[in-house]
């Protein structure tokens, strides 16, 4: 898939030519979406901007060398994991599924009542805790995918894993939440 | 998926890709169950849930950290190497390699290097790989320092005849409007003005690839031929007189089979004069002629031979009119 963000056709080019205006419409454009991936490794926001800052000051020194990719997006948040798992102890951030073992997300505490009434927000974070509880890697396949809106092409690219792998984590997050929440079949 | 659960299908639908009937679907299959719809809204607030940032106040620090900085050293850079191309016009040749050694280029980390000829002069500039390029009057070359070895570009406003060291491994590229050049031999000239309405690139040795910029239209143009690109992006070729073309880099001021409007910015920008014409049908007469090492005032005399015009100078500005004739 081809870079669909409307940036101008142009913008890699004067991105590589110092063009100030086009590495600031590339900044306004990804910086919120970055953040909300990078918050996934990070502790705090803080720590998340930080890291998405860095990326960009590394691209403007590094501009000449802006390689043209076919996806600007997934490029970016290529370069975001890669930074986050620089930053932290790389096995910690994105913890997998537990091989030969069934993992099942964490049902919630009191599953029943609790999904009686879904409706009520207050009930919301006990539901929630059934997806924070999936792995790491999971998690944030999940988000490209249903945040970002990715690819699984593009997903496999951005975490360095297969297409199967993508799919693979897609259908035991799902699996695994139907079970937590006890959606029967 | 009235009640079978199709995880792919739950997908597409969280993901936005499903289609109108699939997104029914899911919602006939959610409605069936409060275990369902709870899961399903579950992974929405999931997927909708956002951090917030404050976008402008992180531009304005990353701006400080990495946009304005280049500028202000641009700026520097620039100022500094104005001072430096008036001490060394008279030898007119600017050893960039030789500047970049110097403490005050030291600093120019990751900037743009920018080197014009002055209007009235030519300018040989020597890069850091040792690539020549003689710069016709008036014309401007940019490039990044550090310059990069094995990214060998840079970007070229106006006429310049280029004798790329070649090494096959590092292609050397030229930019100039909606043209990129890539040098696949040694010699060559661009000439692209902004006024003008087309490019032109002629080959003198070895070979260039001309390719228009945001298409993959490219032509490879041979020694003694030359590509035209238009605004528009496209592209002829043909053989020429390559020397009509490089002459400029030996001191020759070529005005070969042009209109004298045609003529015009280019003796403008050779003579670092304004010229105007009073009445503009003068502008259609045909010369060709060619100057080497001529004052201003021989090149005038023989227009004014040969175009039956009368010339005054006064200072930087020249007039020229329809010849009087003599009672």
């Amino acid at each position: 898939m081809e870079s669909d963000d409307h940036l101008p056709l142009d913008l890699d080019d004067r991105l590589r030519r110092g063009d100030p205006a086009a590495f600031e419409m590339l900044f306004r454009t990804y910086y919120q979406p970055l953040c909300g991936f990078a918050a996934r490794y990070a502790d705090s926001i803080a720590v998340a901007e930080e890291l998405v800052q860095d990326v960009f000051a590394r691209i403007w020194i590094e501009r000449a060398r802006w390689p043209l990719p076919r996806n600007r997006k997934a490029y970016l948040f290529t370069a975001v994991r890669n930074r986050a798992l620089n930053a932290g102890r790389r096995q910690q951030l994105e913890l997998d599924w537990v091989d030969g073992e069934l993992h099942d997300a964490d049902p919630p505490a009191t599953a029943e009542s609790a999904i009686a009434r879904h409706d009520d927000p207050a009930v919301h974070a006990e539901l929630d805790r059934a997806i924070t509880s999936l792995p790491q890697r999971c998690r944030l396949v999940m988000h490209l995918r249903w945040r970002e809106g990715m690819s699984y092409a593009d997903i496999a690219d951005v975490m360095g894993i297969s297409v199967k792998g993508v799919e693979n984590q897609l259908s035991r997050g799902l699996r695994a939440l139907r079970r937590a929440f006890g959606v029967e079949s | 998926m009235p009640d079978e659960f199709d995880w792919q299908l739950l997908d597409r639908f969280l993901a936005g890709d499903a289609s109108p009937a699939e997104v029914d679907q899911v919602r006939a299959w959610m409605s069936a169950s409060p275990e369902r719809r709870a899961m399903v809204e579950a992974l929405r607030r999931d997927a909708d849930s956002r951090v917030h940032v404050d976008v402008n106040a992180a531009w304005q620090h990353l701006a400080g950290r990495t946009v304005r900085r280049s500028r202000a050293e641009w700026w520097r850079n620039a100022g500094w190497l104005a001072a430096a191309a008036v001490v060394l016009i008279v030898g007119s040749t600017v050893s960039l390699r030789m500047l970049r050694k110097s403490g005050a280029a030291q600093q120019l980390s990751n900037s743009w290097q920018e080197t014009a000829a002055p209007l009235g002069r030519r300018l040989t500039v020597t890069l850091p790989d040792s690539s020549t390029v003689v710069l016709n009057a008036g014309s401007s070359l940019r490039y990044l320092l550090p310059f990069d070895p094995a990214e060998r570009e840079v970007v070229l406003r106006g006429e310049g005849y280029f004798t790329v060291r070649h090494d096959a491994a590092r292609p050397f590229r030229v930019r100039a409007n909606n043209v990129n050049v890539q040098d696949i031999g040694t010699r060559f000239v661009v000439r692209a003005y902004d006024a003008a309405p087309t490019t032109i690139v002629v080959v003198v040795e070895g070979a260039v690839g001309v390719a228009v910029a945001d298409t993959r239209d490219t032509v490879v143009v041979k020694p003694g031929s030359l590509a035209r690109v238009t605004a528009n992006g496209a592209i002829t070729t043909g053989t020429v007189d390559t020397e009509r073309f490089t002459g400029f880099a030996d001191g020759l001021l070529v005005l070969g089979n042009l209109t004298l409007a045609e003529a015009l910015p280019t003796i403008e920008r050779w003579y670092d004069v304004k010229i105007r014409l009073t009445d503009s049908s003068l502008g259609r007469r045909q010369l060709s002629a060619n100057f080497r090492d001529e004052p201003l005032a021989g090149v005038l005399d023989a227009l004014s031979l040969a175009l039956d015009v009368d010339t005054r100078t006064d200072g930087r500005d020249v007039t020229i009119s329809p010849r009087k004739q003599p009672k």
